[in-house]
């Protein structure tokens, strides 16, 4: 006996057992994402799935075995024979690429760190501890973690998760891959079995899940009220300071670019920590993309406003002469490195 | 298997990849087809490994302006695409057509 489903391609209805339509969707998802990067996708995959309805129609089973769709497949092809050539370096060639991706079978927050350590082939502890300690300069971790989250796609079909580790992406990894991750669902279910102190450990950190979850919300939702805070306080103090001087367009300007700097981050980390309350994104990737913008332009005006300020310096002796002493002892390196 | 082995394997797929675009043309060119004609038509001529590689190149031509397609019902299953050329792609046909008859002569001098 076998489990059946029913499904619909380009609008024909099959029936197919379990193990064939297994089958049938790793190959069209390998496809899909193969075809993803380039024009007119929608219409190669669309063609192929036609293509594949047609040969099912004609296969004339009541119910679609696996054996016919290996048949289909066969004939179709797999993605890497697409190519028209089918040398051995080209197949390194498309195998070899390794994405960044976020990782969501192994995510805290948004699976940024899992995906960095895959792509960079570490443990994910280090990554973690990395943003932790980031986090501590100003909060400097979290902006990075939330502008990674924003910008990099998440590795949902099996083959973007080949591509995240750097494995090459064929339908026999990805049903190796597949047959891991069903290998270790049933290890860790005879171990749950088997041990009831880790059956515990489990329960425990599924409960301490919520908790670091609302803790690390509560730190965002803290650290962006503080940036924004200590932004308008130091607007005030230097408000205040410079209430006797006339005021300068230029120092205006940099005064506001140099708030913006701290503000857009300080909105944007409040936000990711209402987001993670809410288990939902609060503001769009359009959002987060024009506020960086935003804040990567005060970030130059800020720079180009310390620069002209610094500019006075530029031409004092000392500088002058540290510079002439230099240049000759970095000639010498130059030559023995060559 | 041995290098040299390897290397004519590339050459021979090399010269049918050359082909495929002029055949898939050609194939089109009589008649409106869809793809199971021209399928049909290129493992006749023993162009084609495995099916899968026509539908990037019927795209990638129907970008580039070559050919254009109609939906037509079908008597089983999905609505078919029908191929047809487009101006630019007879114009583009009849430039291969030439440097085939050509490339033609001067091999068969040199067999």
């Amino acid at each position: 006996m076998k489990k059946a489903l029913t499904i619909s391609i380009r609008s024909t209805l099959f029936t197919i057992e379990e193990d064939a339509y297994n089958r049938l969707d790793a190959y069209l998802k390998d496809i899909t994402a193969h075809f993803s990067k380039t024009e007119g996708s929608e219409d190669v995959v669309s063609d192929i799935e036609t293509r594949i309805a047609e040969k099912l129609l004609e296969t004339k089973e009541q119910v679609i075995s696996l054996p016919s769709v290996e048949t289909i497949i066969s004939v179709m092809g797999n993605v890497d024979q697409f190519e028209e050539t089918k040398t051995e370096n080209t197949s390194a060639k498309t195998s070899r690429t390794k994405k960044l991706y976020r990782n969501p079978s192994d995510a805290l927050i948004g699976g940024v760190a899992s995906g960095i350590a895959a792509y960079i082939g570490q443990d994910v502890l280090f990554v973690r501890l990395g943003f932790v300690i980031l986090t501590f300069l100003s909060g400097f971790g979290v902006l990075l973690y939330v502008t990674l989250w924003i910008l990099t796609p998440e590795a949902k079909t099996q083959a973007q998760k080949l591509e995240m580790a750097g494995e090459p992406v064929t339908l026999e990894t990805i049903s190796t891959a597949v047959k891991e991750q069903i290998r270790k669902a049933e290890h860790i279910d005879t171990k749950k079995a088997e041990s009831a102190v880790r059956s515990f450990i489990q329960s425990a950190s599924k409960s301490i899940g919520p908790v670091a979850r609302i803790t690390i919300a509560i730190v965002l939702i803290l650290i962006g009220v503080s940036l924004i805070g200590g932004a308008f306080a130091a607007l005030t103090l230097i408000a205040s300071i410079s209430a006797g001087f006339p005021l300068l367009g230029s120092y205006i300007l940099g005064m506001g670019t140099i708030l913006l700097s701290i503000i857009i981050p300080g909105v944007c980390i409040f936000l990711a920590g209402i987001g993670i309350i809410r288990k939902k994104p609060a503001f769009s990737a359009s959002f987060g993309i024009a506020m960086l913008t935003m804040w990567a332009i005060a970030i130059c005006v800020t720079l180009v406003m310390a620069a002209r300020f610094a500019g006075g310096y530029i031409f004092n002796p000392d500088v002058h002469q540290f510079q002439n002493n230099q240049i000759p002892q970095m000639r010498v390196i130059q030559i023995r490195h060559w | 298997m041995p290098k040299n082995i390897l290397d004519t394997e590339d050459a021979k797929a090399r010269m049918r990849k050359g082909m495929l675009e002029f055949c898939t043309l050609l194939s089109i060119s009589k008649d409106k087809a869809y793809a199971s004609d021209i399928l049909t038509q290129l493992k006749r001529a023993d162009l084609l490994v495995v099916e899968g590689t026509l539908y990037p190149l019927l795209t990638r031509l129907r970008t580039e302006g070559l050919l254009t397609y109609d939906w037509q019902e079908s008597p089983s299953g999905p609505p078919r695409k029908y191929y047809s050329l487009t101006d630019d792609g007879k114009d583009k046909l009849e430039h291969l057509k030439e440097t085939w008859k050509s490339l033609v002569e001067s091999i068969t001098t040199l067999l």
